[in-house]
């Protein structure tokens, strides 16, 4: 077994559904400079992909928005796979490592693509929805990694996109619409042209308030509301209130924080064929 | 250590700002398509890449207005019962 497979198989039992590898010399043909793996770690040469954490399938089966969005993602697990992959390879193999960091860098900006890292790695590729990541086996995925100076075999980009699902193609003839796009027109548009993706864009400012209707950024504009408020039971029902009471508890307990929508891959075929597999 | 940027010099690029970040993203398979930094829009603009991430950054939060946030949850549950290809 080569190092690179040996450090999947590890990435494996430490929590990973899937894992892959891409160059640090292909993602900077296309991340510009400050957002490289090289600007995190000097001297990196490839980045240990980890993909996991999606929701349940029972989660997709639930009947409510709500509780996919409260339960669909959890930000910990992945984090905790890739900090003790970095340990691993620090320890048995000698190169530097570092787990790529989760948080965004300054406002909506995050340190690197974690979605280039993952397309570049071949866990999947570019959806109609939004543009996430669609992987041939789980669907939806959320991606962490590694950075390393130690050299290994990239994986690359899948050969086949996984979108659209040919179900996707079939409507789209007949109606001109996809699942995703019909299910969000607001944040979602495309075209879909000779059974595969014309075009794809996606509006993040709209998508944001669904996906994150009670993180970071409500509380700050609830805050704000506040402050402004001149009248103190006005003030009194935004800081009590039931919205600003959520956006604190998640912001307090790491929950809550991000993908509370799902709707856009609610009904993607690519999901729903691993759901009719269970009882 | 970030400072505050004046009101005056957020109101004067906000939009200019605004439309070179990521907030509306492309994808043409094969083709490149990506918002531009800080550091990008400080040189389009003539400002400093601080100065660029600061109006940025309090445009993100302040585009969207605080409803679309209250009305959020309704809107998602009615559109988490709809039937695909539904408009």
């Amino acid at each position: 077994m080569n190092s690179a497979d040996a450090i999947k198989d590890k990435a494996l039992s430490m929590g990973a559904r899937v894992v892959g590898v891409a160059s640090v010399e292909a993602i900077n043909q296309f991340a510009p400079p400050g957002y490289r793996p090289d600007d995190i770690l000097k001297g990196a040469n490839s980045v240990v992909v980890l993909g996991g954490n999606e929701p349940t399938m029972g989660a997709w089966r639930s009947g409510t928005n709500r509780v996919l969005g409260s339960i669909g993602y959890n930000r910990s697990m992945l984090g905790a796979a890739a900090r003790k992959l970095s340990y691993y390879l620090e320890d048995n193999y000698g190169y530097f490592a570092i787990p790529i960091p989760s948080g965004n860098a300054t406002g909506h900006y995050p340190y690197i693509s974690l979605k280039l890292c993952a397309e570049l790695a071949g866990l999947g590729t570019r959806s109609m929805a939004a543009g996430i990541l669609l992987n041939p086996l789980f669907g939806l995925l959320y991606f962490n990694g590694v950075i390393t100076t130690m050299p290994l075999k990239e994986d690359g980009s899948l050969a086949e996109p996984v979108c659209p699902h040919v179900s996707c193609v079939r409507l789209w003839k007949k109606r001109e619409t996809t699942p995703c796009l019909s299910s969000c027109p607001d944040c979602l548009s495309g075209e879909i042209k000779d059974g595969k993706i014309l075009w794809m864009e996606y509006r993040q400012d709209c998508c944001f308030p669904r996906a994150q209707t009670t993180a970071m950024d409500v509380f700050q504009k609830l805050l704000f509301k506040a402050v402004e408020e001149p009248d103190s039971d006005k003030r009194k029902a935004i800081l009590f209130g039931s919205h600003f009471t959520r956006a604190v508890r998640s912001v307090a307990y790491s929950s809550e924080l991000s993908a509370q929508c799902f709707n856009c891959l609610k009904r993607c075929p690519v999901i729903l064929k691993r759901l009719k597999k269970l009882k | 250590m970030p400072r505050f940027v004046s009101m005056n010099l957020y109101e004067r690029y906000r939009d200019a700002v605004w439309d070179l970040t990521n907030v509306r993203q492309r994808y043409d398979p094969g083709r490149k398509h990506r918002g531009l930094t800080d550091e990008e829009i400080a040189a389009k603009l003539g400002l400093t890449a601080e100065d660029a991430a600061e109006i940025r950054c309090i445009a993100e939060i302040e585009k969207t207005p605080l409803e679309a946030y209250l009305d959020a949850e309704g809107i998602k549950e009615e559109r988490f019962k709809r039937l695909p290809g539904k408009k």
